[in-house]
Protein backbone atom coordinates (compact mmCIF):
# COMPACT_ATOMS: atom_id res chain seq x y z
CA UNK A 1 0.00 0.00 0.00
CA UNK A 2 1.10 3.41 -0.49
CA UNK A 3 -0.22 4.93 2.38
CA UNK A 4 3.09 3.15 4.33
CA UNK A 5 5.51 4.98 2.16
CA UNK A 6 5.90 8.18 1.28
CA UNK A 7 2.75 9.96 2.53
CA UNK A 8 0.30 9.61 -0.07
CA UNK A 9 -2.61 9.00 1.41
CA UNK A 10 -5.61 7.91 -0.42
CA UNK A 11 -7.65 11.03 -1.16
CA UNK A 12 -10.53 11.36 1.77
CA UNK A 13 -9.25 8.78 4.25
CA UNK A 14 -7.56 10.24 6.94
CA UNK A 15 -4.14 7.94 8.39
CA UNK A 16 -5.69 7.32 12.24
CA UNK A 17 -8.65 5.44 9.90
CA UNK A 18 -6.54 3.50 7.60
CA UNK A 19 -4.58 2.77 10.92
CA UNK A 20 -7.95 1.63 12.55
CA UNK A 21 -9.20 -0.29 9.28
CA UNK A 22 -12.17 1.68 9.40
CA UNK A 23 -13.65 5.04 8.98
CA UNK A 24 -13.90 7.14 12.55
CA UNK A 25 -15.66 10.18 11.00
CA UNK A 26 -19.27 9.77 10.54
CA UNK A 27 -20.89 11.59 8.38
CA UNK A 28 -22.29 15.54 8.28
CA UNK A 29 -25.99 14.61 8.56
CA UNK A 30 -26.99 18.20 8.37
CA UNK A 31 -26.61 19.17 4.93
CA UNK A 32 -28.06 15.99 3.54
CA UNK A 33 -31.29 16.49 5.68
CA UNK A 34 -31.54 20.20 4.26
CA UNK A 35 -31.39 18.79 0.96
CA UNK A 36 -34.26 16.51 1.18
CA UNK A 37 -36.16 19.23 3.08
CA UNK A 38 -35.33 21.46 -0.10
CA UNK A 39 -36.85 18.60 -2.71
CA UNK A 40 -39.64 18.11 -1.25
CA UNK A 41 -40.89 21.94 -0.91
CA UNK A 42 -39.41 22.33 -4.51
CA UNK A 43 -42.41 19.83 -5.10
CA UNK A 44 -45.00 21.33 -3.35
CA UNK A 45 -43.75 24.69 -4.78
CA UNK A 46 -44.21 23.02 -8.17
CA UNK A 47 -47.31 21.39 -7.48
CA UNK A 48 -48.47 24.77 -6.35
CA UNK A 49 -47.10 26.74 -9.51
CA UNK A 50 -48.46 23.99 -12.02
CA UNK A 51 -52.27 24.41 -10.31
CA UNK A 52 -51.91 27.58 -10.19
CA UNK A 53 -51.42 27.79 -14.03
CA UNK A 54 -53.63 25.29 -15.27
CA UNK A 55 -56.45 26.72 -13.48
CA UNK A 56 -55.70 30.71 -14.68
CA UNK A 57 -56.10 29.15 -18.19
CA UNK A 58 -58.83 27.47 -17.73
CA UNK A 59 -57.71 23.91 -18.43
CA UNK A 60 -57.82 20.54 -16.70
CA UNK A 61 -54.73 17.85 -16.57
CA UNK A 62 -57.81 15.75 -18.52
CA UNK A 63 -58.20 17.71 -20.97
CA UNK A 64 -57.47 16.33 -24.99
CA UNK A 65 -59.19 19.07 -26.78
CA UNK A 66 -55.90 20.09 -28.72
CA UNK A 67 -54.85 16.54 -29.43
CA UNK A 68 -54.90 15.53 -33.31
CA UNK A 69 -58.17 13.31 -33.94
CA UNK A 70 -56.81 9.33 -34.12
CA UNK A 71 -57.41 9.00 -37.92
CA UNK A 72 -55.56 12.90 -38.60
CA UNK A 73 -52.36 11.43 -36.58
CA UNK A 74 -52.99 7.80 -38.24
CA UNK A 75 -53.15 9.64 -42.04
CA UNK A 76 -49.22 11.44 -40.33
CA UNK A 77 -47.87 8.69 -39.43
CA UNK A 78 -48.68 6.75 -42.91
CA UNK A 79 -47.54 8.02 -46.08
CA UNK A 80 -49.76 8.42 -48.93
CA UNK A 81 -51.00 5.36 -51.50
CA UNK A 82 -49.87 3.37 -52.98
CA UNK A 83 -47.64 2.25 -50.10
CA UNK A 84 -45.44 -0.51 -49.97
CA UNK A 85 -47.10 -3.81 -48.66
CA UNK A 86 -46.82 -4.07 -45.15
CA UNK A 87 -47.85 -7.51 -44.96
CA UNK A 88 -48.32 -9.31 -47.93
CA UNK A 89 -50.16 -13.07 -46.05
CA UNK A 90 -52.48 -10.43 -44.24
CA UNK A 91 -53.54 -8.99 -47.72
CA UNK A 92 -53.77 -11.99 -49.78
CA UNK A 93 -56.24 -13.72 -47.31
CA UNK A 94 -58.15 -11.15 -46.85
CA UNK A 95 -58.15 -11.13 -50.69
CA UNK A 96 -59.29 -14.97 -50.43
CA UNK A 97 -61.86 -14.23 -47.52
CA UNK A 98 -63.44 -11.37 -49.52
CA UNK A 99 -63.84 -13.27 -52.49
CA UNK A 100 -65.34 -16.74 -51.11
CA UNK A 101 -67.76 -13.94 -49.09
CA UNK A 102 -69.16 -13.42 -52.15
CA UNK A 103 -69.67 -16.99 -53.55
CA UNK A 104 -71.62 -17.80 -50.58
CA UNK A 105 -74.94 -16.67 -49.45
CA UNK A 106 -78.14 -15.04 -51.49
CA UNK A 107 -78.73 -11.83 -51.79
CA UNK A 108 -79.30 -8.53 -53.96
CA UNK A 109 -77.56 -6.51 -56.32
CA UNK A 110 -79.46 -4.55 -57.85
CA UNK A 111 -83.16 -4.91 -56.28
CA UNK A 112 -84.74 -2.86 -59.01
CA UNK A 113 -83.35 -4.56 -62.04
CA UNK A 114 -84.22 -7.78 -59.84
CA UNK A 115 -80.63 -8.84 -59.82
CA UNK A 116 -79.09 -10.86 -57.30
CA UNK A 117 -76.27 -13.15 -56.47
CA UNK A 118 -76.94 -16.89 -55.01
CA UNK A 119 -74.14 -19.53 -53.62
CA UNK A 120 -71.61 -20.62 -56.61
CA UNK A 121 -72.70 -24.35 -55.32
CA UNK A 122 -76.44 -23.29 -55.81
CA UNK A 123 -75.53 -21.63 -59.55
CA UNK A 124 -73.32 -25.06 -60.26
CA UNK A 125 -76.77 -26.36 -59.88
CA UNK A 126 -78.32 -25.02 -62.46
CA UNK A 127 -75.64 -24.36 -65.09
CA UNK A 128 -76.43 -27.69 -64.97
CA UNK A 129 -79.85 -27.58 -65.56
CA UNK A 130 -80.04 -24.41 -67.66
CA UNK A 131 -76.57 -25.55 -69.92
CA UNK A 132 -73.55 -23.34 -71.00
CA UNK A 133 -75.06 -21.20 -73.57
CA UNK A 134 -74.83 -18.26 -71.21
CA UNK A 135 -77.36 -15.06 -71.11
CA UNK B 1 1.81 -65.82 -19.51
CA UNK B 2 -0.98 -68.65 -20.97
CA UNK B 3 -3.33 -66.63 -21.46
CA UNK B 4 -1.32 -63.99 -22.78
CA UNK B 5 -1.43 -65.66 -26.10
CA UNK B 6 -5.14 -65.40 -27.18
CA UNK B 7 -4.91 -62.11 -26.27
CA UNK B 8 -2.77 -61.26 -28.29
CA UNK B 9 -3.77 -62.46 -31.57
CA UNK B 10 -6.98 -60.31 -30.76
CA UNK B 11 -5.57 -57.30 -30.46
CA UNK B 12 -4.47 -57.78 -34.08
CA UNK B 13 -8.13 -59.04 -35.27
CA UNK B 14 -9.47 -55.60 -33.61
CA UNK B 15 -8.07 -53.51 -36.13
CA UNK B 16 -10.12 -55.23 -39.09
CA UNK B 17 -13.13 -54.01 -39.28
CA UNK B 18 -11.48 -50.36 -39.49
CA UNK B 19 -10.25 -51.93 -43.18
CA UNK B 20 -14.48 -51.28 -43.99
CA UNK B 21 -13.29 -47.68 -43.78
CA UNK B 22 -11.44 -48.23 -46.78
CA UNK B 23 -13.89 -49.65 -48.81
CA UNK B 24 -16.24 -46.95 -51.69
CA UNK B 25 -19.80 -46.93 -53.00
CA UNK B 26 -20.94 -47.76 -56.33
CA UNK B 27 -23.18 -44.66 -57.80
CA UNK B 28 -23.33 -46.58 -60.94
CA UNK B 29 -26.59 -47.79 -59.77
CA UNK B 30 -27.70 -44.55 -58.56
CA UNK B 31 -26.74 -42.42 -61.75
CA UNK B 32 -27.79 -44.99 -64.41
CA UNK B 33 -26.66 -43.95 -68.25
CA UNK B 34 -30.25 -43.52 -69.29
CA UNK B 35 -32.51 -40.37 -69.32
CA UNK B 36 -35.25 -39.52 -66.61
CA UNK B 37 -37.46 -36.57 -66.98
CA UNK B 38 -35.92 -33.15 -66.93
CA UNK B 39 -32.85 -34.56 -66.85
CA UNK B 40 -29.76 -32.21 -68.49
CA UNK B 41 -28.10 -34.03 -71.03
CA UNK B 42 -24.63 -33.67 -72.85
CA UNK B 43 -25.69 -35.77 -76.02
CA UNK B 44 -27.96 -33.37 -77.17
CA UNK B 45 -26.90 -29.71 -78.55
CA UNK B 46 -28.86 -28.34 -76.38
CA UNK B 47 -28.28 -29.93 -73.09
CA UNK B 48 -31.87 -31.42 -72.68
CA UNK B 49 -32.80 -34.64 -72.11
CA UNK B 50 -36.85 -34.17 -73.26
CA UNK B 51 -36.48 -33.10 -76.27
CA UNK B 52 -38.67 -30.24 -78.39
CA UNK B 53 -40.79 -31.09 -81.47
CA UNK B 54 -38.88 -30.84 -84.58
CA UNK B 55 -39.70 -27.16 -86.13
CA UNK B 56 -42.59 -27.22 -87.86
CA UNK B 57 -43.62 -30.64 -87.01
CA UNK B 58 -46.82 -31.54 -84.19
CA UNK B 59 -46.96 -34.90 -82.04
CA UNK B 60 -49.21 -37.40 -83.58
CA UNK B 61 -52.76 -36.85 -82.70
CA UNK B 62 -52.39 -33.04 -80.85
CA UNK B 63 -53.29 -30.96 -83.86
CA UNK B 64 -56.93 -30.94 -84.57
CA UNK B 65 -57.74 -27.51 -86.09
CA UNK B 66 -61.28 -28.93 -86.76
CA UNK B 67 -62.05 -30.12 -83.22
CA UNK B 68 -64.83 -28.22 -81.25
CA UNK B 69 -62.49 -30.34 -78.57
CA UNK B 70 -59.38 -29.06 -79.41
CA UNK B 71 -60.26 -25.67 -80.46
CA UNK B 72 -64.10 -24.35 -79.29
CA UNK B 73 -64.77 -23.59 -82.68
CA UNK B 74 -66.68 -25.45 -85.31
CA UNK B 75 -66.61 -24.61 -88.79
CA UNK B 76 -64.34 -21.56 -87.96
CA UNK B 77 -67.49 -20.29 -85.37
CA UNK B 78 -67.03 -20.47 -81.90
CA UNK B 79 -69.15 -22.42 -80.51
CA UNK B 80 -72.15 -22.08 -78.22
CA UNK B 81 -72.08 -24.92 -76.30
CA UNK B 82 -69.82 -27.66 -74.95
CA UNK B 83 -68.40 -30.09 -77.55
CA UNK B 84 -70.38 -34.15 -77.45
CA UNK B 85 -66.86 -35.48 -75.83
CA UNK B 86 -67.86 -33.11 -72.51
CA UNK B 87 -71.11 -34.18 -70.25
CA UNK B 88 -72.09 -30.96 -68.35
CA UNK B 89 -72.95 -32.35 -65.05
CA UNK B 90 -71.68 -32.10 -61.13
CA UNK B 91 -68.58 -33.47 -61.84
CA UNK B 92 -67.56 -31.59 -64.53
CA UNK B 93 -68.00 -28.62 -62.60
CA UNK B 94 -66.52 -29.57 -59.77
CA UNK B 95 -63.41 -30.43 -61.47
CA UNK B 96 -63.52 -27.00 -63.40
CA UNK B 97 -63.82 -24.88 -59.90
CA UNK B 98 -60.89 -26.85 -58.46
CA UNK B 99 -58.50 -26.02 -61.53
CA UNK B 100 -60.18 -22.49 -61.89
CA UNK B 101 -58.83 -21.90 -58.40
CA UNK B 102 -55.81 -23.10 -59.04
CA UNK B 103 -55.10 -21.76 -62.46
CA UNK B 104 -57.28 -18.92 -62.86
CA UNK B 105 -58.36 -17.26 -59.69
CA UNK B 106 -54.67 -15.88 -58.99
CA UNK B 107 -55.17 -13.72 -61.32
CA UNK B 108 -59.04 -13.26 -61.79
CA UNK B 109 -59.89 -13.80 -58.57
CA UNK B 110 -61.99 -17.20 -56.97
CA UNK B 111 -65.24 -14.92 -57.60
CA UNK B 112 -63.77 -14.13 -61.25
CA UNK B 113 -64.08 -10.26 -60.72
CA UNK B 114 -60.58 -9.91 -61.33
CA UNK B 115 -59.18 -9.33 -58.14
CA UNK B 116 -56.80 -12.05 -57.52
CA UNK B 117 -54.29 -11.72 -55.07
CA UNK B 118 -51.28 -11.25 -58.14
CA UNK B 119 -54.05 -9.03 -59.94
CA UNK B 120 -54.25 -7.09 -56.22
CA UNK B 121 -49.96 -6.23 -56.66
CA UNK B 122 -49.31 -5.24 -60.09
CA UNK B 123 -49.76 -3.33 -62.61
CA UNK B 124 -51.44 -6.77 -64.12
CA UNK B 125 -55.27 -6.01 -64.95
CA UNK B 126 -57.62 -9.12 -65.05
CA UNK B 127 -60.91 -8.40 -66.25
CA UNK B 128 -63.92 -9.38 -64.44
CA UNK B 129 -66.39 -12.32 -65.99
CA UNK B 130 -69.03 -10.38 -64.59
CA UNK B 131 -69.93 -8.20 -68.00
CA UNK B 132 -72.73 -8.00 -70.12
CA UNK B 133 -70.50 -8.84 -72.91
CA UNK B 134 -68.57 -11.63 -71.71
CA UNK B 135 -72.36 -12.95 -69.94
CA UNK B 136 -73.55 -13.05 -73.68
CA UNK B 137 -70.25 -14.30 -75.17
CA UNK B 138 -70.19 -17.91 -76.50
CA UNK B 139 -68.89 -20.33 -74.79
CA UNK B 140 -65.58 -21.28 -77.31
CA UNK B 141 -64.53 -18.04 -76.63
CA UNK B 142 -63.82 -18.51 -73.54
CA UNK B 143 -61.92 -22.02 -74.04
CA UNK B 144 -60.07 -20.26 -77.31
CA UNK B 145 -58.71 -17.62 -74.85
CA UNK B 146 -58.02 -20.48 -72.22
CA UNK B 147 -55.73 -22.22 -74.58
CA UNK B 148 -54.20 -19.27 -76.46
CA UNK B 149 -54.40 -16.01 -74.01
CA UNK B 150 -55.60 -12.85 -75.63
CA UNK B 151 -54.17 -9.62 -74.91
CA UNK B 152 -51.69 -10.23 -72.62
CA UNK B 153 -52.52 -13.21 -70.65
CA UNK B 154 -50.54 -16.26 -71.95
CA UNK B 155 -52.14 -19.32 -72.96
CA UNK B 156 -52.78 -22.69 -70.96
CA UNK B 157 -53.17 -25.05 -73.68
CA UNK B 158 -50.14 -26.64 -72.78
CA UNK B 159 -50.80 -26.99 -68.82
CA UNK B 160 -54.10 -27.54 -68.26
CA UNK B 161 -55.55 -30.39 -70.51
CA UNK B 162 -58.63 -30.12 -73.33
CA UNK B 163 -61.31 -31.36 -70.84
CA UNK B 164 -60.07 -29.32 -67.96
CA UNK B 165 -60.42 -25.98 -70.02
CA UNK B 166 -63.66 -27.19 -70.68
CA UNK B 167 -64.86 -27.83 -67.79
CA UNK B 168 -63.30 -24.65 -66.32
CA UNK B 169 -65.22 -22.39 -68.82
CA UNK B 170 -68.42 -23.92 -67.83
CA UNK B 171 -67.71 -23.11 -64.33
CA UNK B 172 -66.90 -19.72 -65.60
CA UNK B 173 -70.77 -19.71 -66.37
CA UNK B 174 -71.79 -20.54 -62.98
CA UNK B 175 -69.68 -17.91 -61.96
CA UNK B 176 -71.47 -15.29 -63.93
CA UNK B 177 -74.89 -17.30 -62.86
CA UNK B 178 -74.20 -16.46 -59.13
CA UNK B 179 -72.98 -12.73 -59.15
CA UNK B 180 -75.56 -12.27 -61.86
CA UNK B 181 -79.00 -14.08 -61.59
CA UNK B 182 -82.39 -12.81 -62.69
CA UNK B 183 -84.49 -13.22 -59.67
CA UNK B 184 -87.54 -14.16 -61.87
CA UNK B 185 -85.62 -16.83 -63.69
CA UNK B 186 -84.62 -18.65 -60.33
CA UNK B 187 -86.84 -21.24 -59.02
CA UNK B 188 -89.57 -20.31 -55.90
CA UNK B 189 -87.20 -21.54 -53.30
CA UNK B 190 -84.49 -19.81 -54.10
CA UNK B 191 -86.29 -16.40 -54.36
CA UNK B 192 -87.58 -17.04 -51.10
CA UNK B 193 -83.83 -17.82 -49.89
CA UNK B 194 -82.93 -14.48 -51.97
CA UNK B 195 -85.76 -12.08 -50.09
CA UNK B 196 -84.79 -13.31 -46.38
CA UNK B 197 -81.49 -12.46 -47.32
CA UNK B 198 -79.07 -15.41 -46.60
CA UNK C 1 19.29 -65.47 -16.50
CA UNK C 2 17.50 -64.04 -20.38
CA UNK C 3 15.93 -60.32 -19.64
CA UNK C 4 12.27 -60.26 -19.87
CA UNK C 5 10.67 -59.58 -22.99
CA UNK C 6 7.32 -57.81 -21.27
CA UNK C 7 7.56 -55.55 -18.21
CA UNK C 8 5.50 -55.96 -15.35
CA UNK C 9 2.85 -53.67 -16.30
CA UNK C 10 2.29 -55.03 -20.13
CA UNK C 11 -0.55 -57.21 -19.04
CA UNK C 12 -2.30 -54.22 -17.84
CA UNK C 13 -1.34 -52.22 -20.55
CA UNK C 14 -2.46 -55.31 -23.14
CA UNK C 15 -6.34 -55.05 -21.45
CA UNK C 16 -6.54 -51.23 -21.48
CA UNK C 17 -5.79 -51.18 -24.90
CA UNK C 18 -8.31 -53.97 -25.89
CA UNK C 19 -10.66 -51.76 -24.20
CA UNK C 20 -9.96 -49.00 -25.69
CA UNK C 21 -9.95 -50.60 -29.01
CA UNK C 22 -13.37 -51.91 -28.56
CA UNK C 23 -14.72 -48.73 -27.51
CA UNK C 24 -12.88 -46.54 -30.82
CA UNK C 25 -14.64 -49.49 -32.88
CA UNK C 26 -17.97 -49.29 -31.81
CA UNK C 27 -17.70 -45.26 -31.41
CA UNK C 28 -16.90 -45.12 -35.05
CA UNK C 29 -19.54 -47.32 -36.01
CA UNK C 30 -22.03 -44.88 -34.12
CA UNK C 31 -20.64 -42.07 -35.51
CA UNK C 32 -21.08 -43.56 -38.91
CA UNK C 33 -24.21 -43.68 -38.53
CA UNK C 34 -25.10 -40.78 -36.88
CA UNK C 35 -23.07 -39.04 -40.15
CA UNK C 36 -25.65 -41.16 -42.65
CA UNK C 37 -28.61 -40.08 -40.69
CA UNK C 38 -27.32 -36.76 -40.57
CA UNK C 39 -28.48 -33.48 -43.13
CA UNK C 40 -24.55 -33.45 -43.79
CA UNK C 41 -25.37 -36.98 -45.53
CA UNK C 42 -28.97 -36.37 -46.29
CA UNK C 43 -29.04 -32.66 -47.84
CA UNK C 44 -32.42 -32.95 -45.76
CA UNK C 45 -33.07 -28.85 -44.59
CA UNK C 46 -30.17 -27.95 -46.37
CA UNK C 47 -31.24 -25.33 -49.01
CA UNK C 48 -29.68 -25.27 -52.74
CA UNK C 49 -28.41 -23.08 -54.88
CA UNK C 50 -30.35 -22.33 -57.76
CA UNK C 51 -30.18 -20.40 -60.68
CA UNK C 52 -32.74 -18.02 -59.71
CA UNK C 53 -33.12 -17.24 -55.88
CA UNK C 54 -36.98 -18.05 -56.34
CA UNK C 55 -39.28 -18.37 -53.12
CA UNK C 56 -42.02 -20.86 -52.55
CA UNK C 57 -42.60 -18.63 -49.36
CA UNK C 58 -43.44 -15.68 -51.20
CA UNK C 59 -45.26 -17.59 -54.00
CA UNK C 60 -47.39 -19.86 -51.93
CA UNK C 61 -48.21 -18.20 -48.10
CA UNK C 62 -48.28 -14.76 -49.67
CA UNK C 63 -49.38 -14.96 -53.09
CA UNK C 64 -51.72 -17.93 -52.98
CA UNK C 65 -51.09 -19.85 -55.66
CA UNK C 66 -51.59 -23.38 -56.39
CA UNK C 67 -48.82 -25.55 -56.35
CA UNK C 68 -50.54 -26.92 -60.06
CA UNK C 69 -50.32 -23.61 -61.16
CA UNK C 70 -46.51 -24.36 -61.72
CA UNK C 71 -46.17 -27.99 -61.25
CA UNK C 72 -49.30 -28.90 -63.66
CA UNK C 73 -47.87 -32.14 -64.86
CA UNK C 74 -48.29 -33.55 -61.05
CA UNK C 75 -52.45 -34.19 -61.09
CA UNK C 76 -51.51 -36.71 -64.75
CA UNK C 77 -47.71 -37.78 -65.12
CA UNK C 78 -44.94 -39.46 -62.95
CA UNK C 79 -43.44 -36.20 -62.90
CA UNK C 80 -44.19 -32.83 -61.11
CA UNK C 81 -42.39 -30.78 -63.97
CA UNK C 82 -40.54 -27.85 -63.53
CA UNK C 83 -42.64 -25.18 -64.92
CA UNK C 84 -41.67 -23.78 -68.43
CA UNK C 85 -40.03 -20.56 -68.59
CA UNK C 86 -43.49 -19.70 -70.39
CA UNK C 87 -45.05 -20.74 -67.21
CA UNK C 88 -42.91 -17.88 -65.09
CA UNK C 89 -43.50 -15.47 -67.72
CA UNK C 90 -47.39 -15.80 -67.52
CA UNK C 91 -46.71 -13.42 -64.86
CA UNK C 92 -43.34 -12.12 -65.01
CA UNK C 93 -43.89 -10.30 -68.45
CA UNK C 94 -45.69 -8.05 -66.45
CA UNK C 95 -44.82 -8.25 -62.94
CA UNK C 96 -41.77 -7.34 -61.93
CA UNK C 97 -40.24 -6.67 -65.61
CA UNK C 98 -36.95 -5.59 -65.08
CA UNK C 99 -35.46 -7.03 -61.72
CA UNK C 100 -31.74 -7.92 -62.53
CA UNK C 101 -33.09 -11.22 -60.30
CA UNK C 102 -35.28 -12.72 -63.28
CA UNK C 103 -32.90 -11.94 -66.07
CA UNK C 104 -32.14 -15.97 -66.55
CA UNK C 105 -35.94 -16.22 -67.16
CA UNK C 106 -35.70 -13.29 -69.73
CA UNK C 107 -33.03 -14.61 -70.89
CA UNK C 108 -34.30 -18.22 -70.93
CA UNK C 109 -37.60 -17.38 -72.86
CA UNK C 110 -36.11 -14.94 -75.35
CA UNK C 111 -33.22 -17.49 -76.01
CA UNK C 112 -35.29 -20.63 -75.74
CA UNK C 113 -32.84 -22.13 -73.56
CA UNK C 114 -33.91 -23.82 -70.45
CA UNK C 115 -33.37 -22.68 -66.94
CA UNK C 116 -31.18 -25.45 -65.71
CA UNK C 117 -32.33 -25.84 -61.60
CA UNK C 118 -30.99 -27.83 -59.26
CA UNK C 119 -32.78 -30.47 -57.98
CA UNK C 120 -33.70 -31.18 -54.60
CA UNK C 121 -35.39 -34.55 -54.40
CA UNK C 122 -32.72 -36.48 -56.86
CA UNK C 123 -34.01 -40.23 -56.33
CA UNK C 124 -31.65 -43.15 -57.57
CA UNK C 125 -32.36 -43.99 -61.12
CA UNK C 126 -33.82 -47.04 -59.81
CA UNK C 127 -36.52 -46.05 -57.93
CA UNK C 128 -39.76 -44.99 -60.05
CA UNK C 129 -42.04 -42.53 -58.36
CA UNK C 130 -44.84 -41.33 -59.64
CA UNK C 131 -46.75 -38.20 -58.29
CA UNK C 132 -50.02 -38.67 -60.35
CA UNK C 133 -50.81 -42.10 -58.24
CA UNK C 134 -50.03 -40.50 -54.91
CA UNK C 135 -51.89 -37.29 -55.61
CA UNK C 136 -54.86 -39.69 -56.94
CA UNK C 137 -54.93 -41.44 -53.33
CA UNK C 138 -55.00 -38.62 -51.10
CA UNK C 139 -50.85 -37.97 -50.12
CA UNK C 140 -50.68 -34.35 -49.74
CA UNK C 141 -47.87 -32.47 -51.23
CA UNK C 142 -46.36 -31.33 -47.46
CA UNK C 143 -46.57 -35.26 -46.53
CA UNK C 144 -43.23 -35.40 -48.60
CA UNK C 145 -42.39 -31.88 -49.09
CA UNK C 146 -42.86 -30.65 -45.55
CA UNK C 147 -43.66 -26.99 -44.89
CA UNK C 148 -43.16 -25.79 -48.58
CA UNK C 149 -45.03 -22.77 -47.67
CA UNK C 150 -42.12 -21.64 -45.10
CA UNK C 151 -39.42 -22.27 -47.46
CA UNK C 152 -37.94 -18.79 -48.80
CA UNK C 153 -34.86 -21.01 -50.21
CA UNK C 154 -36.18 -24.57 -50.79
CA UNK C 155 -34.90 -27.44 -49.49
CA UNK C 156 -35.35 -31.46 -48.93
CA UNK C 157 -38.15 -31.86 -46.10
CA UNK C 158 -37.27 -35.65 -46.31
CA UNK C 159 -34.13 -37.80 -46.12
CA UNK C 160 -35.70 -40.18 -48.51
CA UNK C 161 -34.24 -43.37 -46.73
CA UNK C 162 -36.49 -46.17 -48.23
CA UNK C 163 -37.16 -47.11 -44.50
CA UNK C 164 -39.24 -43.93 -45.11
CA UNK C 165 -40.87 -44.68 -47.92
CA UNK C 166 -42.07 -47.85 -46.24
CA UNK C 167 -43.39 -46.65 -43.60
CA UNK C 168 -46.11 -45.39 -45.23
CA UNK C 169 -46.20 -48.21 -48.07
CA UNK C 170 -47.05 -50.60 -44.76
CA UNK C 171 -49.71 -47.92 -43.13
CA UNK C 172 -50.99 -45.45 -45.60
CA UNK C 173 -53.39 -44.25 -43.09
CA UNK C 174 -51.09 -42.40 -41.20
CA UNK C 175 -50.45 -40.18 -44.14
CA UNK C 176 -53.34 -40.35 -46.37
CA UNK C 177 -55.79 -36.93 -46.24
CA UNK C 178 -59.33 -36.40 -48.02
CA UNK C 179 -58.75 -35.64 -51.87
CA UNK C 180 -59.60 -32.52 -51.68
CA UNK C 181 -57.29 -31.50 -48.97
CA UNK C 182 -53.96 -32.69 -50.99
CA UNK C 183 -52.98 -29.38 -52.62
CA UNK C 184 -53.74 -27.55 -49.50
CA UNK C 185 -50.22 -27.02 -47.86
CA UNK C 186 -52.00 -25.44 -44.37
CA UNK C 187 -53.53 -29.22 -43.66
CA UNK C 188 -52.71 -31.55 -40.85
CA UNK C 189 -52.86 -34.64 -41.69
CA UNK C 190 -53.48 -35.35 -37.89
CA UNK C 191 -56.97 -33.42 -37.62
CA UNK C 192 -58.71 -35.87 -39.00
CA UNK C 193 -58.97 -39.15 -36.66
CA UNK C 194 -57.45 -42.49 -37.31
CA UNK C 195 -60.71 -44.12 -37.88
CA UNK C 196 -61.51 -41.76 -40.67
CA UNK C 197 -58.01 -41.97 -42.18
CA UNK C 198 -58.43 -45.88 -42.31
CA UNK C 199 -61.74 -45.35 -44.02
CA UNK C 200 -60.03 -42.93 -46.70
CA UNK C 201 -57.88 -45.96 -47.19
CA UNK C 202 -60.84 -48.57 -48.16
CA UNK C 203 -62.63 -45.46 -50.03
CA UNK C 204 -60.00 -44.79 -52.23
CA UNK C 205 -58.81 -48.14 -52.94
CA UNK C 206 -55.48 -48.28 -51.74
CA UNK C 207 -54.33 -51.92 -51.47
CA UNK C 208 -53.02 -53.45 -47.83
CA UNK C 209 -52.71 -57.21 -48.74
CA UNK C 210 -48.75 -55.82 -49.45
CA UNK C 211 -48.82 -55.20 -52.64
CA UNK C 212 -47.32 -51.79 -51.66
CA UNK C 213 -44.64 -53.17 -50.03
CA UNK C 214 -43.27 -55.49 -52.90
CA UNK C 215 -40.24 -54.59 -54.54
CA UNK C 216 -41.52 -53.91 -57.96
CA UNK C 217 -44.15 -51.74 -56.72
CA UNK C 218 -41.09 -49.00 -57.17
CA UNK C 219 -38.11 -50.78 -58.66
CA UNK C 220 -38.66 -52.11 -62.17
Amino acid sequence: MSTTGHGHSEPGADPESIAVGHELKDANVGPLVFAALGLGVLLLVSFIVMGVVLRSTGNTLADTSSDLPTTTAMQMQIPPSPRLQQNAVIDGNQIIADATKKLAGYGWVDQQAGITHIPIERAMELVVERGVAGK
Amino acid sequence: MANAIPNRVLVRLVWLPLLLLLSACHIDMYDQAKYKSNQPSDFFQDGRAMRAPVPNTVAMNSFKPDSPLATGKLNGELVTNLPPEITLDANLLARGRVVFNAYCAPCHGLAGDGQGVIANRGPLVAPSYHTDRLRTMAIGYFFDVATNGVNRMYGYGARITAEDRWAVVAYIRALQLSQNADVKALPPEDQAKVEAGK
Amino acid sequence: MSAQIFSRTANAYLRISLIVITLLVCGIIAALIGLYLSPWYTDAGVAKAQPIAFSHKHHIADLKIDCRYCHNTVERAATAGFPATETCMSCHSQVWTTSPLLQPVRDSYQNNTPIIWNRIYDLPAFVYFNHSIHIAKGVGCTTCHGQIQTMALTAKAQPLYMGWCLGCHRDPAQNIRPRDQVFNVDYDVLSMPLAERQQLVIDYQIPTDGRLTNCYTCHR
